[in-house]
């Protein structure tokens, strides 16, 4: 099948999927309640008159099918809607915000497969040695601690006792370090970087170590050797290229749920970014927000998936796009 | 029969290509280590196809892999020598084993589906080979492959090249492997059971191509199989292998004309042949009953006792070791008059 047909297909099966998501999504929304009434629940002064005034400017007095229809219909034009706390528009706040995420998620992921990558192979070089123990005691122990606890952990050992790294924010309040503000973005990122590479490193390492110690049994790693190629080659050139295939399925999820996971680390940091929107917005119910924000989510699985199957037939001849 | 002193003239060839004296190969490390090959000695002459003949389990496939310095995981070379054009591989680093493996002595396994990188095409996995052997350039590299190729008997060589292993049958997929296995020229070829996972048709086509080998690149083949009809058609020498030692070893003609050791004799016993029948009832196919011993817990004396008809009391304590029984013909039978091995338990 060509590619362009296999993209085609995926895309148009993509589109049922986003309706089915959107529906779901609106309908939940929905049924938590009023925003409107939420927001006003402590203010007792507002009168009825405002509080019908505020209901109709959003249209939460018309029937709710009325109402998706009309927020799809924006969405398909690129209009996400309006923040009912912020007034700015959601696309506008998800790319701004979006952005603050990336730069801790992205570095995260990837300085967590070199990691691994170097520990996996150290490990599976080594079976049943006292490095391999040791690296899979520490990634074991890496995985079985929550994340925010990691996050926690890194504030107070190097915000409260060593105060060599900010606690909280993406940006310093007044001046930046040393004058620069490239300097004082990269100082911000340290901790959530770290909190974030320390739990995708845990899970890579042992999925990576245990599929080089299935490969390196293979006869065709065997045949290498006796073929007089250089234990280097062999491992980076032929097993681990082998290795890799099944951690794409894991890496591609780290990608695709990057928004999703994205909660937890912001909220541990303060750090402005999506998943803390995220949790503002559902605290507040500001709702096309929590819409704007979980469309996002799904469409950047669509996306990646998409990528991985592609990138998965370039990288595995024996695979074919049907 | 009896054993017959060692022929006094000496040996008509001259130093062999392949020597190996007392190769041992344990499985684990200190107390529990598990020797699987025990003291094997073999000998392999220019231009000469050796037979290693065994049932499953008998060490000959880790014997093979030790022939090249390496071992499956948790085995290690724990005694002997493996003399290969006067040099001793056991004693080599990996840089000088590099030299070797791939170059003068090279390998062909037993399945040829998983012995090919899954992702790799043809062309790139056997040039990288002789890519790196030799340092020639991407043109030669792609050129010599497809020579090979073509020697081997792919048509449309070229073509192949750019074909992942996936896309090949059974039979050609061996052919490949035997191509690699010829990249560099080498001196010896160590065949592990190269037509066990084949159809029959296939398997007569890969052993002819392994004969006409033998002439037009004057290798010598180690041949590791199971099957006494390939070892009748292959052999110039053979060696039988059982609970990893050498049991007997030959000239061919002479193994299969006079065979000495009684797990020889079950051995071709146990071979069905075309001219005679078997019906039910009749004349069954004979077979070796009982098991080859758990290499955890071998018995003592000869290893084969258990299953022999012929044993005495003296074959139970006593471990025969091997002994010249005619021209170019050893045993370690204690029946055919082997010595004793003194430093064995």
């Amino acid at each position: 099948m060509l590619v362009t047909q296999f993209i085609i297909r995926r895309l148009v099966f993509s589109i049922f999927l986003l309706f089915g998501v959107s529906v779901i999504v609106f309908a939940l929304v929905n049924a938590v309640g009023n925003p409107i009434e939420i927001l006003l629940a402590e203010r007792p002064g507002i009168s009825q008159q405002a509080i019908d005034q505020m209901t109709a400017y959003y249209g939460l007095d018309q029937p709710a099918t009325t109402r998706y229809l009309m927020w799809a219909g924006n969405l398909l034009q690129g209009d996400f809607g309006t923040s009912i706390i912020y007034n700015q528009p959601v696309w506008q706040m998800m790319t701004s915000w979006g952005l603050e995420t990336l730069k801790i998620q992205v570095p995260g992921i990837l300085i967590a497969l070199a990691l691994a990558t170097a520990m996996a192979v150290t490990a599976a070089m080594r079976q049943y040695s006292r490095v391999d123990f040791g690296v899979m005691a520490s990634a074991m122990l890496g995985q079985s601690l929550p994340g925010f606890f990691v996050g926690i952990l890194l504030i107070l050992i190097f915000s409260y006792w060593l105060g060599i790294f900010p606690s909280y924010g993406a940006y310093s309040m007044r001046s930046p370090l040393w004058g620069s503000h490239l300097l004082d973005a990269l100082w911000h990122m340290v901790l959530p970087v770290a909190m974030l590479t320390f739990f995708n490193t845990a899970a890579l390492t042992l999925l990576m170590r245990s599929n080089l110690v299935d490969i390196l049994r293979h006869d065709f790693v065997t045949a290498a050797r006796a073929s007089g190629l250089p234990e280097r080659r062999i491992i980076y050139g032929h097993a681990l290229r082998n290795a890799l295939i099944p951690v794409l399925t894991y890496l591609s999820l780290l990608f695709g749920l990057m928004l999703g996971t994205a909660p937890v680390t912001e909220t541990v940091f303060t750090w402005p970014g999506v998943g803390y929107l995220y949790i503002n917005a559902i605290q507040q119910l500001d709702y096309p927000v929590i819409l704007g924000v979980t469309m996002a989510i799904a469409v950047m699985l669509v996306v990646v998936t998409l990528l991985t199957d592609i990138a998965y037939v370039l990288i595995d001849p024996r695979i074919r796009l049907d | 029969m009896l054993s017959t002193p060692v022929s006094n003239k000496p040996a008509p060839q001259s130093e062999p290509l392949l020597d190996v004296r007392g190769l041992s190969v344990s499985f684990g490390r200190g107390t529990s280590a598990v020797p699987v090959v025990m003291g094997v000695d073999l000998r392999v002459g220019r231009q000469e196809t050796l037979c290693l003949v065994g049932e499953s389990g008998s060490g000959k496939s880790v014997t093979s892999l030790a022939l090249m310095a390496l071992a499956p995981g948790g085995a290690e070379i724990t005694g002997g020598q493996v003399l290969f054009e006067g040099q001793d591989l056991t004693a080599m680093g990996p840089a000088a084993l590099g030299k070797v493996r791939g170059r003068r002595m090279a390998m062909v396994f037993q399945n040829p589906a998983h012995s090919l990188n899954p992702i790799l095409t043809v062309g790139k996995q056997l040039g990288e080979i002789y890519a790196w052997h030799t340092r020639a350039n991407r043109r030669e590299t792609r050129e010599r492959v497809a020579d090979l190729l073509r020697q081997v008997g792919i048509t449309d060589a070229h073509g192949r090249l750019d074909q992942f292993p996936h896309e090949l049958s059974g039979g050609m997929k061996q052919r490949v492997c035997i191509a690699r296995a010829l990249l560099c020229d080498p001196a010896l070829i160590l065949a592990d059971e190269p037509t066990t996972n084949l159809d029959v048709t296939i398997q007569a086509q890969i052993l002819d191509l392994l004969d006409e080998i033998k002439e037009t690149f004057r290798t010598s083949i180690l041949l590791v199989t199971h099957d006494m009809g390939v070892v009748a058609r292959m052999a110039d020498r053979i060696s039988v292998m059982y609970a990893g030692r050498i049991c007997e070893s030959g000239e061919a003609r002479a193994v299969f004309r006079d065979p000495q050791h009684p797990y020889t004799r079950a051995l071709l016993d146990s071979t069905p042949r075309i001219d005679m029948r078997y019906e039910p009832g009749a004349r069954d196919l004979p077979a070796i009953g009982g098991r080859p011993p758990n290499p955890a817990q071998r018995p003592d004396g000869c290893q084969f006792h258990p299953r022999c008809a012929e044993a005495g009391e003296d074959c139970r304590a006593l471990l025969p070791r091997m002994t010249a029984s005619g021209p170019g013909h050893a045993v370690s039978c204690l029946r055919r008059g082997s010595r004793v091995e003194e430093n064995a338990a």
